[in-house]
């Protein structure tokens, strides 16, 4: 009886310590990422969420022929209704340390003989879509001009015009580092 | 009856001096009839078709038959020879033949090679999946048409639609290609060949087809428009939706396996008889096609010839749309995606 008392002791004990599982801030981990992030309530407890994740030293070394940072914006549309999106009418502004620079939706536009050079799937995947179906995530990717992201972005700027006000899209884990 | 038939011949041809030369072949003649009669019922049991011995002759299953046929005959004959041959001999004599059963071992494996060439040239075409994706925002439920399409790849093996949900934007072209698709008079057609990159590929729109109603071809690519269906009235979208891409597969594989559907004669048409390949004189003709459509004896001979049985007997069978009409799949489109019957 003794021993079992003592094991249960011991159990609730180990129980309380913290769990090696999850991120905290403050592990000392390399390369952990920035996540940058913004909801849109949609009714009742529904909402669309927005994410980019950065990773510091990737983002400093990675570029598209050397010519555009990438991000990946990653847009859960937890409402019941499509989210209407427009590569005319939105626009995404990325915010660094020297000023705020625009980011581009549309690759085609901006680089037409690079994105001539890209294959369909990959074209497919860059387009940016004209709709984000109800209970769906897609991803749409912005392109920065290389000699403008100096750093690393301190936020994300993005205008749905479906959407009204523009979303800020902001490190949450900023005020606990 | 038959069997005396038979007796009285084989009677009076070994009765009457100069017929034995007949003798072996009748029997070839009659080997051959054999096999091919076996071979009719097979592929009428394959294809669930009864084909007319004109459409049988001309098929591939005949001259397979045909061919292998006379390279057995070539082989039993180089074998028996050398059967009568092979009686007891010196060991000179044996060693003096080593040469010549060589020589006819080699005729023989030639004899075998140059035939299942041969038959292998003459067998159906394999045919390729297609790849299906929506051109814009469709205004029917695109899942819906989804479990339609896995339903179909459900009823055979050797080929499948291949689905794209995501809704494809002209903005995906390169630059070259969406200029010359902007000035092409049938655009999204023009759009649909740019996607397939050279393989079977059908999209699937909710928009206008310009001059054309319901759906345009081209080799191995088609476009299928709903702009002109009336969801209110019989068939339904569905239906119709199921019926455009069964038919455009058929002619998606014809085109690019088999050297083309039948088209007809350049010109106005004024009569059908409601041809899975027929120019709709009419809008409203293609109502009744698509209730009665059904594989007619030149399409059904048509598809045999290139793709074999097997082919022939799903097409039959998904042409007709009675496995669209039946209770599962009728109370999985209500039940899934809330389309009523």
């Amino acid at each position: 009886m003794p021993h079992m008392i003592f094991l249960l002791i011991t159990h609730v004990l180990v129980s309380a310590l913290p769990h090696p599982t999850g991120d905290p801030p403050f592990n000392g981990r390399k390369g952990r990422k920035i996540v940058y992030t913004a909801e849109r309530h949609c009714g009742q407890s529904r909402q669309i969420r927005f994410t980019t994740e950065v990773e510091q030293v990737l983002f400093a070394l990675n570029s598209v022929q050397g010519k555009f940072k990438v991000l990946r914006l990653q847009i859960e549309n937890g409402c019941d209704t499509d989210l209407k999106l427009s590569a005319l009418n939105d626009r995404i502004d990325i915010e660094f340390a020297e000023g705020d620079v625009q980011g581009s939706l549309d690759l085609s536009a901006l680089a037409p003989a690079l994105w001539d050079s890209l294959d369909t799937g990959m074209r497919s995947l860059l387009t940016y879509p004209a709709h984000i179906e109800p209970r769906e995530t897609e991803s749409i990717f912005v392109f920065v001009p290389v000699s403008s992201a100096k750093g690393m972005p301190r936020g994300l700027r993005y205008g749905v015009q479906t959407l009204g006000s523009a979303l800020e899209l902001r490190d949450r884990t900023a005020a606990a580092r | 009856m038959l069997v005396r038939v038979w007796e009285l011949l084989v009677n009076l041809l070994s009765s009457r001096p100069g017929t034995q030369v007949l003798q072996p072949v009748l029997a070839l003649g009659t080997m051959f009839v054999s096999l091919q009669v076996l071979l009719y019922e097979w592929l009428e049991r394959q294809s669930g078709v009864v084909l007319s011995l004109g459409t049988y002759l001309r098929s591939y299953l005949f001259k397979q038959g045909a061919v292998g046929f006379i390279a057995i005959v070539i082989v039993a004959g180089i074998v028996g020879r050398s059967a009568q041959q092979a009686n007891p001999q010196s060991w000179r004599k044996r060693l003096a033949n080593t040469l010549p059963s060589l020589r006819r071992t080699a005729v023989v494996v030639a004899v075998l090679a140059v035939a299942a060439v041969v038959i292998g040239a003459l067998s159906p075409r394999q045919v390729q999946s297609i790849r299906v994706r929506f051109f814009g925002t469709p205004t029917f439920d695109k899942y819906a048409l989804a479990y339609l399409l896995y339903e179909l790849n459900g009823q055979q093996r050797s080929w499948y639609y291949e689905i794209n949900f995501d809704e494809f934007r002209p903005a995906e072209l390169t630059t070259v290609e969406r200029e010359t698709c902007q000035r092409d008079s049938r655009p999204l057609l023009c759009y649909a060949k740019a996607q397939a990159a050279g393989r079977p590929f059908i999209g699937i729109t909710s928009d206008s087809l310009g001059e054309d109603h319901f759906w345009q071809n081209d080799g191995a690519v088609s476009v299928i428009s709903t702009d002109e269906v009336n969801p209110g009235q019989s068939p339904r979208l569905y239906e119709y939706l199921a019926h455009a891409v069964v038919v455009n597969s058929m002619m998606i594989h014809l085109n690019a396996f088999c050297g083309g559907f039948p088209r007809q004669a350049p010109g106005e048409q004024r009569e059908s008889y409601g041809g899975l390949f027929q120019f709709v004189p009419r809008r409203q003709a293609l109502r009744p096609a698509i209730l009665a459509a059904h594989l007619s004896p030149t399409e059904e001979e048509l598809l045999i010839k290139c793709f074999g049985p097997d082919y022939v007997r799903v097409a039959s069978r998904v042409v007709a749309l009675e496995w669209l009409r039946t209770d599962p799949i009728q109370s999985e489109l209500e039940r899934g995606f809330g389309i009523k019957p």
